[in-house]
């Protein structure tokens, strides 16, 4: 059971719809036994951060994705939720986040350059890692729907599947390791490739040893 | 440097129950069904979709929740809803079925603060502030509501950098003057826009063939496309294989 987790924030529609296109029933629910008993967990998000992850915590629903992720269930987490996946966001001050992946949220502002517009929004191609074999080939080049202020920052650059260009910069647009994936773009709401690499990424986890 | 993609987008206006379109705004007539229309163009490979009801905020009332549900099951590109979002519960109510922004245009000339309110409650990311821009004389642009019918005495420049500084994401800029007659796009008005504001922008109005399309790349995040996509003059694969021939980088 691909259980989404239902705490105020994020498009959930969209992405049980996408997850249901390519395929796959989704539980949408805040219960610790649809969390803890789900073949993947996909945390979405849109909006603050602060915000987001007070809201995970009033619920309780950040220890208990901690737990689940300890216990090696699977993770994918989107947007907002792709950053939530890290230890800390400098969004309007310096939050927690669920500390599931080393690293930080930074503010595209902090980016060097000059030509690249914030909120970074549109269809962007990706880069993929060479050191991270997970994503398939096909995806890179391939453009996806983004829409941003801030990105993550990992610590361990072999958890990066995938780069954009932001200025003359590269920034990291999904991990791939063991038990979590997470998306800084809208894979559901890109298209045909979007679709594409989301039913790659559920296989890969509930594939996985 | 390689610049960013530009999105091609389909405006689809919503009149009872059907897809419409005019000429300056008026006039409408009936072009097609909202679901089949948005499915099409998904298929072709459209870049997003924005669907705007049109008499909403005119007689304060909305028929488009129920497409933007029913388009959401099947069409996986960015959604956009506007046309009579007055508060915090109607965007919530859109964005919870299935859009992903909405296009505020009246509700933010009344009360400017509703941008701001918005932006830091739901996030910068899905609000678009939509204005409908008449020229009144030789560089200078009045906002217009109420779909082009009421005038708002505010500069559309100054209204845009005002939008941007209270929060939005983006802007849709409709020239009324242009709309609907495809006979290209004001390229003056979206220059001075892009010298005020820096967020994406969304052009609006005037396009008939590809080289309208050209004409504003350089100025333009975006741009948005009805009469040329509902009267079949071409696909959006044609229209973009054109674009890409022509050294316009778009989404394949």
């Amino acid at each position: 059971m691909i259980t989404v987790v239902d705490y105020g924030y994020g498009n959930i529609f969209s992405i049980v719809s996408a997850f249901n296109e390519i395929g796959f029933k989704c539980k949408v629910s805040d219960k610790e036994n649809d969390i803890l008993n789900a073949t993947i967990i996909v945390l979405p998000g849109v909006g603050a951060f602060k915000q987001a992850m007070r809201s995970l915590e009033i619920k309780k629903l950040d220890k208990i994705i901690i737990k689940a992720v300890a216990n090696k269930k699977n993770i994918i987490g989107i947007c907002l939720g792709y950053q939530m996946l890290f230890d800390k966001s400098n969004e309007f001050g310096v939050y927690n986040g669920l500390g599931l992946v080393e690293g930080e949220v930074r503010s595209l502002k902090t980016f060097d350059g000059r030509y690249s517009k914030i909120p970074n929004v549109g269809w962007r191609p990706l880069i993929l890692n060479k050191e991270n074999k997970i994503m398939s080939d096909k995806n890179d080049n391939q453009m996806f729907y983004f829409v941003h202020s801030f990105v993550p920052f990992a610590k361990y650059e072999k958890k990066i599947s995938s780069f954009i260009k932001f200025n003359d910069n590269k920034i990291h647009a999904s991990i791939h390791y063991n038990n979590i994936v997470g998306f800084q773009f809208h894979p559901e709401k890109s298209g045909k490739a979007g679709l594409k690499l989301l039913k790659e990424s559920t296989e890969y986890l509930l594939n996985r040893d | 440097m390689i610049s960013n993609p530009v999105r091609v987008i389909a405006r689809l206006d919503i009149k009872s129950n059907s897809v419409v379109k005019g000429i300056n705004l008026e006039g409408l007539r009936k072009v097609g069904d909202p679901k089949e229309l948005a499915k099409k163009y998904y298929k072709e490979g459209i870049d997003e979709i924005i669907y705007m009801d049109v008499v909403a905020s005119l007689y304060e009332r909305n028929t488009i929740e129920k497409f933007i549900k029913v388009a959401a099951k099947e069409i996986f590109v960015p959604l956009t809803v506007g046309g009579g979002i007055r508060n915090l519960e109607d965007i919530r109510k859109v964005l919870n079925n299935g859009a992903d922004k909405v296009a505020i245009n009246t509700a933010a000339i009344k009360n400017e603060n509703f941008i701001k309110e918005a932006s830091q409650e739901i996030g910068s990311q899905s609000i678009i502030v939509s204005i409908e821009a008449k020229k009144v004389e030789k560089n200078n642009w009045e906002a217009y509501y109420d779909n082009g019918r009421e005038r708002s005495g505010l500069n559309v420049l100054d209204w845009a950098k005002k939008a941007q500084d209270l929060g939005a994401g983006e802007v849709l800029i409709t020239s009324v003057d242009n709309e609907g007659l495809k006979k290209g796009m004001d390229l003056e008005l979206l220059k001075r826009l892009r010298d005020i504001v820096s967020i994406p922008i969304i052009f609006s109005g005037g396009v008939g063939q590809v080289e309208h399309i050209i004409d504003v790349v350089p100025n333009t995040d975006a741009v948005a496309l009805a009469s040329v996509l509902h009267y079949n003059e071409y696909s959006i694969k044609f229209l973009k294989d054109i674009l890409y021939k022509k050294g316009i980088n778009v989404r394949s």
